[in-house]
């Protein structure tokens, strides 16, 4: 699995490094039932804070991507492939949308009017 | 002397030359061997015998084992495109032909014109007897496995450009599930034995759980490993809990390749550190190749090697150049 975060990225580390994880989950990399490496080692790899790390974790928890488990670390969720890339896609329509003046309501709003 | 059916052939040559030699090794001297024959000896004394045929069935049963166990690695090994392989297999099967035909060169000039068992003395040539015929067929076995391997598969190793305030990393986990279950088991059976040591059963010494228990925690360290590259260079985790950790710095690299290897060609599984490399192999095939300023190259087997093999390159020039080399 790589990871890679831009320089010139204008979005938050932790964002950054939950959009790598998205993508590489989306593109079949990782597979569901696989384990993470330590949130620890890829903090020290990417050289960022591993608090940044944790939060991008729990970011795809949330989204049921990964699965959090004591004494078997974190795995990737069970049909996390297809959810990854619609995540995706709805994050990126959600920067779009703000980047022309539509707000998160009106976006929602524009979904459930969707025939 | 690659395919599948070449070595099936050999194994049924390599069969019916080892029964034509026990019986008919036999047969030349039966009339001149007492029945029983002296079949075991302590120092230069026989202590044991049977009768000559149990003995031509011993014989036959260890070429049959022999033939069992090539005819399972021929059916289970689907790619002999591989001298090391090759070597492996035949100098095993030939060592082994050449050693039971030794016991029974050996077995047979011991009891030659002797009456009864009882005076069947042996003799030191015994041993040039069974070790020479042994190491002859090992020979054989290693130089008919031909001396060039098939070209391997070279991947392409895709280009990672990282620019100065990047940040990259890629990770990955490789683990033997069975091999783990396996000394899972054995750890099991370190604590049964050391619950009959501790009980004061005389048959289990304190030295077998002992022994026990450095192999399963040998083991169990050595069927995962989750490895990561980026910042701080190569950072290899062993075993279930992470510990220990192997780390080798970006400024000790020079490059990363992509080969296709076998863990035979490179000392076996597990960690072997041989005059070719340090190896870590959980499995043959795509292996990770860093090559290393002034010390050994490191082989380790991973899933997508292409894309840490970039990645390390990326970062290594990325570090030469930060540092004004």
């Amino acid at each position: 699995m790589l990871l890679q975060l831009n320089a010139s990225d204008p979005r938050p580390l932790h964002d950054q490094v939950a959009g790598g994880l998205r993508r590489a989950i989306a593109e079949g990399r990782v597979r569901p039932g696989d384990r993470l490496p330590p949130a620890k080692d890829l903090a020290e790899q990417l050289d960022v804070n591993p608090n940044t790390v944790l939060r991008a974790l729990r970011e795809l928890r949330d989204e049921a991507l990964l699965e959090f488990r004591r004494g078997r670390g974190i795995t990737i969720a069970e049909a996390a492939e297809g959810r990854a890339i619609v995540t995706q896609a709805a994050a990126d329509l959600e920067a779009l949308a703000g980047k022309y003046g539509y707000s998160r309501a009106e976006l929602i709003s524009m979904i459930e009017r969707l025939p | 002397m690659t395919s599948r059916r070449h070595l099936s052939t050999l194994v049924l040559i390599w069969s019916l030359v080892g029964i034509a030699a026990i019986v008919g090794g036999w047969l030349a001297v039966a009339g001149r061997l007492p029945d029983p024959i002296a079949v075991h000896w302590s120092g230069m004394e026989p202590d044991g015998s049977l009768s000559q045929i149990g003995w031509l069935a011993v014989m036959l049963g260890m070429l049959a084992l022999g033939g069992l166990i090539a005819g399972i690695a021929v059916a289970s090994t689907p790619d002999w495109g591989y001298r090391a392989t090759r070597r492996g297999f035949l100098a095993g099967i030939l060592a082994w032909g050449g050693f039971t035909l030794g016991v029974h060169a050996s077995v047979l000039l011991a009891n030659l014109d002797n009456f009864y068992w009882q005076d069947a003395r042996t003799s030191l040539l015994a041993i040039p007897l069974v070790l020479i015929p042994s190491a002859i067929g090992f020979l054989a076995g290693w130089f008919l496995a031909g001396n060039s391997d098939q070209p391997r598969k070279s991947t392409p190793i895709p280009s990672v450009t990282l620019d100065s305030g990047d940040r990259a990393a890629w990770a990955t986990r490789v683990s033997v599930k069975w091999a783990r279950y396996a000394f899972i088991a054995v750890a099991v059976l370190t604590v049964v034995t050391a619950a009959l040591a501790g009980a004061g059963f005389a048959q289990v010494p304190w030295v077998t759980p002992i022994a026990l228990a450095i192999v399963s925690a040998a083991g169990v360290t050595l069927t995962s490993i989750s490895i990561s590259i980026g910042a701080r260079g190569v950072m290899v985790r062993f075993g279930v809990i992470g510990w220990p950790v192997w780390r080798i710095k970006l400024s000790d690299i020079d490059s990363a390749s992509v080969e296709d290897r076998q863990a035979l060609e490179v000392g076996g599984w597990g960690l072997r550190i041989t005059p070719y490399g340090t190896a870590l192999m959980l499995r043959s095939g795509e292996c990770l190749v860093i090559k290393r300023h002034r010390k050994k190259n490191v082989f380790i087997s991973v899933d997508d090697a292409a894309s840490a093999a970039a990645l390390l390159n990326a970062l290594v020039e990325r570090d030469a150049v930060a540092a004004g080399n």
